[in-house]
C-alpha cells in the first residue's frame, strides 16, 4: 500500500459530515485495481457463473448482490483463487491470469473473511490476529522459535501493527480472550481484524454483518467505511442487507443465476426495472 | 515535597496551573498521568506535561478564548482532556466537562446554559454530537477532538484537531514569551475552578460553580487527612463531569503530586484495574456490589475444592477479618488461620480484582449493602464510606481508619461543619461549599444560607458515636395514611442488597400501604437460571418467571421481617409488588445519569402498574416507550402479575424471638 497511489480525488468544494455515510458522489474512481472478463464457472453440468465482467477500481467500496444462489460467494471465490473458472481473465494489478491461485491472492494483497466465520476457536483474538501477519514475516520458524535479535524485533514490529488494529477495531477488551467465547458479532469483527492484519489492497468481506443485531450491523458498517477511508482500503462485499449497500457501497454488481443483471451506482441500480423484477419483488398493482 | 514547603507554598500555589508549575519543578521526571494505548502504559513526566499544558493553553489564546470563556469537555477519561482542563484553567477560562453518554438533548441545554464557546471533545461520535445541536447553541464557535479518526472527510472550519491547536500554541508562546506565565500569574484561589453540572433528580441540571479555593482545599484537607502521598496509584476511570472524578483523579493529584492513569477504553477498566494495582480507590456501590457478584458466580463455576476453600476461608474472614483490619483484639488461632487464608485465597483473590496493594477505598452516592461493604473489609481492603456532594466539593463526612460501619458515613470531614435542622434535613459549612449555581441566583439562596450553610437535602441524624447517618432524602421522606414513617430509600436499599434485585421503587407516602416495582438483576438471576436449566428468551420472559417470582417474595418477605422489628419503620412493610418487565433506563429518564431513581417520573411513566399496586387488581397491562441505545424509538408491551407479600406484626415476631 503506497500513499501515492491512495490519493482521493479533489476535495469537495462544500462538504457535510452529515452525508459522511450516504452515497456519495463526489467519490469517482478511475484506476482499475481488478477486473474480471467474461469468466464462466461451473461444477459439472451446475453453471454457477456465465460470462462476468466487471471491474474494481481503487478505493472503492464494491457490492455484489443478489439472491441466494447468484454466484456471489462463488464470484469472491474466483478472485481470490478458490475456485478456477473455466473460461475468461482476471487483471488484478496490471496482471491478467486466466485463473487466480490462493497463494498468489494472498501475496498480492487480497485478504478475506469468510460467511461461516473461520477462525482458530482456541486461540485468543490477538493470536488469531497475528496469524493475519503470516505473511509479511520474513525469519523462518526456527529464527521464531529462538525468540531472540532480529526475530524478536520482528515480533515486535508486528505485534505493534496488530495491537493498532485492536484500537481501531476497539476490541481491547476481549484481546487475550479465546474466541471460541466470544459472541457472533465480536467474532467477525476479529475475522476483520485478522483480514486487516494482512494489510490488503483488496479486501473481500463475504455477508459481513449476517445474523448481526442492528447495532452490531451499525458499528460494522462504520468498521468498514473507516477501513476504506484511514486505510484506503479497496473493498468487495457480499451483503443481503440493502439498507446497508445502498449506504455504503460506491457501486454495485447485481447477480442472478450466475448472470450479471446489473452493474452501476447504487441509485442506478435501485431504478433498474430488471433488478427490481428479480431481486427485489415485483409489485403487483 | 516535604512538610514545610508544602505549607509555605500554600498560600501562593493557590490555582491548578501555579501547582503545575511547581510539579514540574520539583518532580519533573515523575510520571504525572498515564494511558494505555495499543496494550502498553504510556506515561507522560510532569515536565512534559507542563510543556503540553503550555502549548495548548496557549493555542487556546491564539485561537480567541479569552479570560472568564467556557469551554465543554466531553469524552471519557484522556489525558488530554485533563490537561484540557488546567489549560484552560492557567488563561483564566473555565472547563466544563459534560458527562459524553448524555444525548444531544441533554448536552444542549448545558452548552447552552454555560454560553461554552469552544469544545474539547474525544472523538467522531461527540463530534457528531455536537454538530447536531450547533444550531441550538449560536455561542459555540469551535470543536476541537483528540482523536481524529473517521474524521478525515470532515471540512467544517470550526472543527480542529487537538494537534493544531498546540502547534499554533508552539507559535504563538514563541511570539509571545511573557504570555503563558503572566496569566497563571493573574488568577488566585477566588476565580472559579470549574463549572460541574449535576444530573439532578428532578429539573433540569445546574451548573455548580467551584473556586480553587474550593476544590484545591477540599484536596488537600482530604489529601492529608488520609495520609495521601505521591506515590499513590489511581485509576480515573468515573466520568469527568462527575465532581468526584474531578477530586479524585484531578484536584488530590495536583495536590499530592501522585500519578493518575487512564484505562484503554470502558471496556477494559477491570483489566487496567488489576495491572495497574492502585494503592487508593473509589467507586460506587454499584461497582463494588459488581465486582462482588461476579466474584460469586465465577465462584460457583470453580472446581468443588476451590469452592470449599473459598466458603471456608470467607468463613474465616467474616469471623475476623473486620476486627483484624479495625485492630482489634483477636485469638491466635484465628490470627492463624486468616494469615493461612491470605496466602490461599485473599491473597491471590485480590490481586485478580486488582486490589493487591490498595490502601485506601472509599464508596459513596448510595447506601452500600452491609454484606458488601464486610466482604470487602474482610478481605483486609481498607473500605470506607463517605458523604459528600457536588456542592461540598464531594467531602462532607468520611469514616475515620478504625471507626467504620457499614450504616453511617462517618464523622465530619476537616474543616467543615454539620447541623440537623429540625426537620431533620442536614445542613453542612466548610471549605468546599461551592460559590453559586451558574446564571440560577433564586436556586443558589434556595440552597445556601448568606452565612454559608448549605442544605444538603438528606434526612439524617448522629448517632451515639457521632456518626451521621443517612436515612433517606428529606423530601422523599413520607408518612403513610396511618401516620407511619415511609423512607423509600431505606426500604429500597435494603432490597437491593440482595444480588438478584438491580432496582426497586417503593410507594407509600400518603397511602394506605407501602408497594414496590422491582427490577431483577439480570446478571444473577440469569446464571441462578442457567443453573437450574430454566430458559429464557429475554429479559422480559426471566422477569415473568414464575420461579423468579417466588425468589424475589421471598427476599421481599425478608426484608418485612427486618422491618417489623423497627418500631419506627414496622408499619412500611411492603404489602404488594410487581416485578418490572424492562430495566429502568437512564436513556429513556428513568434514572439519572448517575444512575439514581427518579421516582415520581417512574410513578407517573408506569401509573398504571401503581394504580394496580394499590386497587387489588391480579395483574396490570402497561405500554412503555422505549429508546434503543441508537436513538430510534419503540413500544414495549406487557401483562404484568401483582404479587401479595406476607408482612409481620411487631409485637407477634418479638414473642417468637422470645
Amino acid at each position: 500500500m503506497t500513499a501515492a497511489t491512495l490519493e482521493r480525488p479533489a476535495p469537495p468544494a462544500q462538504s457535510d459530515a452529515s452525508d459522511a455515510s450516504a452515497p456519495n458522489p463526489r467519490r469517482n474512481f478511475s484506476e482499475e485495481l481488478l477486473k474480471v472478463e467474461d469468466i464462466s464457472l461451473s461444477f459439472g453440468g451446475v453453471k454457477a457463473l456465465t460470462n462476468i465482467s466487471f471491474d474494481i477500481r481503487k478505493h472503492e467500496i464494491r457490492a455484489i448482490i443478489g439472491p441466494n444462489g447468484a454466484g456471489k460467494s462463488s464470484m469472491l471465490n474466483v478472485i481470490n483463487g478458490f475456485y478456477h473458472p473455466q473460461v475468461g481473465s482476471i487483471t488484478y494489478k496490471g496482471q491478467t491470469r486466466s485463473q487466480m491461485r490462493p497463494h498468489e491472492a494472498a501475496k498480492t494483497g487480497i485478504a478475506r473473511t469468510f460467511q461461516n466465520i473461520a477462525l482458530f476457536k482456541g486461540m485468543s483474538t490477538l493470536d488469531n490476529i497475528m496469524t493475519g501477519r503470516l505473511l509479511k514475516m520474513r525469519k523462518n520458524f526456527l529464527w521464531q522459535a529462538l525468540y531472540w535479535g532480529p526475530a524478536l524485533k520482528e515480533e515486535l514490529e508486528h505485534r505493534e501493527k496488530v495491537e493498532e488494529i485492536i484500537d481501531f477495531l476497539e476490541i481491547q477488551a476481549i484481546r487475550k480472550t479465546p474466541v471460541g467465547r466470544l459472541p457472533y458479532g465480536l467474532q467477525k469483527r476479529v475475522e476483520l481484524g485478522r483480514a486487516l492484519a494482512m494489510e490488503p489492497d483488496l479486501l473481500l468481506l463475504d455477508e459481513p454483518m449476517a445474523g448481526m443485531n442492528v447495532e452490531e450491523k451499525e458499528d460494522m458498517c462504520r468498521f468498514i467505511l473507516d477501513v476504506n477511508d484511514e486505510f484506503g482500503t479497496t473493498i468487495a462485499l457480499i451483503e443481503h442487507d440493502m439498507g446497508v449497500v445502498m449506504d455504503i457501497s460506491d457501486r454495485v454488481v447485481v447477480l442472478d443465476y450466475g448472470r450479471l443483471l446489473a452493474d452501476g451506482t447504487p441509485d442506478e441500480v435501485r431504478a433498474n426495472q430488471l433488478v427490481i423484477d428479480a431481486y427485489l419483488g415485483v409489485s403487483h398493482d | 515535597m516535604n512538610a514545610a514547603s508544602m505549607n509555605a507554598d500554600a498560600t501562593t500555589l493557590d490555582t491548578f496551573p501555579k501547582l503545575l508549575l511547581e510539579h514540574a519543578r520539583v518532580r519533573g521526571d515523575r510520571p504525572s498521568i498515564r494511558e494505555k494505548q495499543f496494550g502498553i502504559w504510556q506515561a507522560w513526566t510532569w515536565a512534559e506535561v507542563a510543556e503540553e499544558i503550555k502549548a495548548l493553553a496557549c493555542g487556546f489564546a491564539a485561537m480567541g478564548l479569552k479570560r472568564g470563556d467556557k469551554i465543554a469537555i466531553v469524552g471519557d477519561n484522556r489525558p488530554r482532556l485533563y490537561w484540557t482542563m488546567t489549560a484552560a484553567q492557567a488563561i483564566g477560562a473555565i472547563p466544563v466537562p459534560v458527562y459524553q453518554d448524555s444525548v444531544a438533548e441533554e448536552m444542549s441545554y448545558v452548552i447552552e446554559h454555560a454560553e461554552v464557546r469552544f469544545a474539547m471533545v474525544e472523538d467522531q461520535e461527540q463530534v457528531d454530537k455536537l454538530i447536531e445541536i450547533r444550531e441550538n447553541c449560536p455561542r459555540l464557535e469551535r470543536i476541537i477532538y483528540d482523536d481524529k479518526r473517521g474524521l478525515r472527510d470532515y471540512s467544517q472550519d470550526f472543527l480542529c484537531s487537538f494537534e493544531e491547536v498546540q502547534e499554533q500554541g508552539r507559535a504563538y508562546a514563541g511570539a509571545h514569551p511573557e504570555f503563558y506565565d503572566g496569566e497563571i500569574a493573574k488568577s488566585d484561589g477566588a476565580d472559579t475552578a470549574i463549572m460541574l453540572y449535576t444530573s439532578g433528580t428532578t429539573g433540569r441540571p445546574k451548573g455548580v460553580v467551584l473556586s480553587f479555593d474550593n476544590v484545591l482545599q477540599t484536596a488537600k484537607n482530604s489529601a492529608e487527612l488520609e495520609g495521601l502521598t505521591a506515590d499513590e496509584e489511581v485509576l480515573a476511570y468515573l466520568p469527568m463531569a462527575w465532581v468526584g472524578d474531578n477530586i479524585f483523579s484531578f484536584g488530590q493529584s495536583y495536590a499530592a503530586g501522585f500519578c493518575v492513569s487512564c484505562p484503554e477504553s470502558g471496556d477494559t477498566v477491570m483489566h487496567d484495574l488489576r495491572e495497574l494495582g492502585p494503592s487508593y480507590f473509589f467507586a460506587p456501590p454499584r461497582i463494588f456490589e459488581n465486582i462482588l457478584t461476579s466474584v460469586l458466580i465465577r465462584m460457583e463455576d470453580a472446581s468443588s475444592l476451590k469452592r470449599k476453600m473459598f466458603h471456608y476461608f470467607m468463613a474465616v474472614a467474616k469471623r475476623c477479618g473486620i476486627a483484624i483490619l479495625n485492630g482489634e483484639q483477636v485469638s491466635f488461632s484465628d490470627r492463624l488461620l486468616y494469615a493461612l487464608g491470605n496466602v490461599l485465597i485473599y491473597g491471590p483473590l485480590k490481586n485478580v480484582l486488582g486490589f493487591s496493594r490498595i490502601r485506601l477505598a472509599y464508596t459513596a452516592g448510595e447506601a452500600i449493602g452491609p454484606d458488601i461493604f464486610d466482604f470487602y473489609r474482610a478481605l483486609g481492603i481498607n473500605l470506607k464510606q463517605l458523604y459528600g456532594s457536588t456542592e461540598a466539593s464531594v467531602f462532607i463526612t468520611i469514616q475515620p481508619d478504625g471507626e467504620i460501619k457499614a450504616d453511617t458515613v462517618g464523622k465530619p470531614a476537616p474543616g467543615v461543619e454539620i447541623k440537623i435542622e429540625d426537620s431533620g434535613e442536614v445542613m453542612f459549612r466548610g471549605p468546599g461549599v461551592f460559590v453559586e449555581y451558574y446564571k440560577n441566583a433564586e436556586a443558589t439562596a434556595e440552597t445556601k444560607t448568606p452565612d454559608g450553610w448549605v442544605h444538603t437535602g438528606d434526612a439524617g441524624f448522629f448517632n451515639d458515636d457521632g456518626h451521621l447517618k443517612i436515612i433517606d432524602r428529606a423530601k422523599d421522606v413520607g408518612r403513610l395514611n396511618s401516620g407511619d414513617l415511609f423512607a423509600p430509600k431505606y426500604i429500597e436499599n435494603k432490597l437491593k442488597f440482595f444480588p438478584d434485585i438491580k432496582e426497586v421503587v417503593a410507594y407509600g407516602n400518603e397511602r394506605d400501604f407501602c408497594t414496590a416495582l422491582i427490577n431483577i438483576d439480570l446478571t444473577a438471576v440469569g446464571n441462578w437460571a442457567e443453573r437450574n436449566n430454566i430458559a429464557y428468551g429475554s429479559y422480559q420472559e426471566l422477569a415473568a418467571n414464575p420461579d423468579v417470582s417466588k425468589t424475589i417474595t421471598a427476599h421481599v418477605e425478608q426484608v418485612n421481617r427486618d422491618l417489623s422489628e423497627d418500631p419506627n419503620l414496622s408499619g412500611a412493610q411492603i404489602r404488594r409488588f410487581l416485578i418490572l418487565h424492562k430495566e429502568l433506563d437512564a436513556d429513556d429518564g428513568e434514572l439519572t445519569r448517575t444512575q439514581k431513581v427518579r421516582r415520581s417520573f417512574i410513578a407517573e411513566r408506569y401509573k398504571p402498574l401503581v394504580d394496580a399496586l394499590y386497587d387489588g387488581s391480579k395483574t396490570a397491562r402497561i405500554e412503555t416507550e422505549v429508546t434503543f441505545e441508537d436513538g430510534r424509538k419503540g413500544v414495549i408491551k406487557a401483562n404484568l402479575q401483582v404479587i401479595d407479600a406476607q408482612t409481620f406484626d411487631a409485637p407477634e415476631l418479638l414473642k417468637q424471638a422470645s
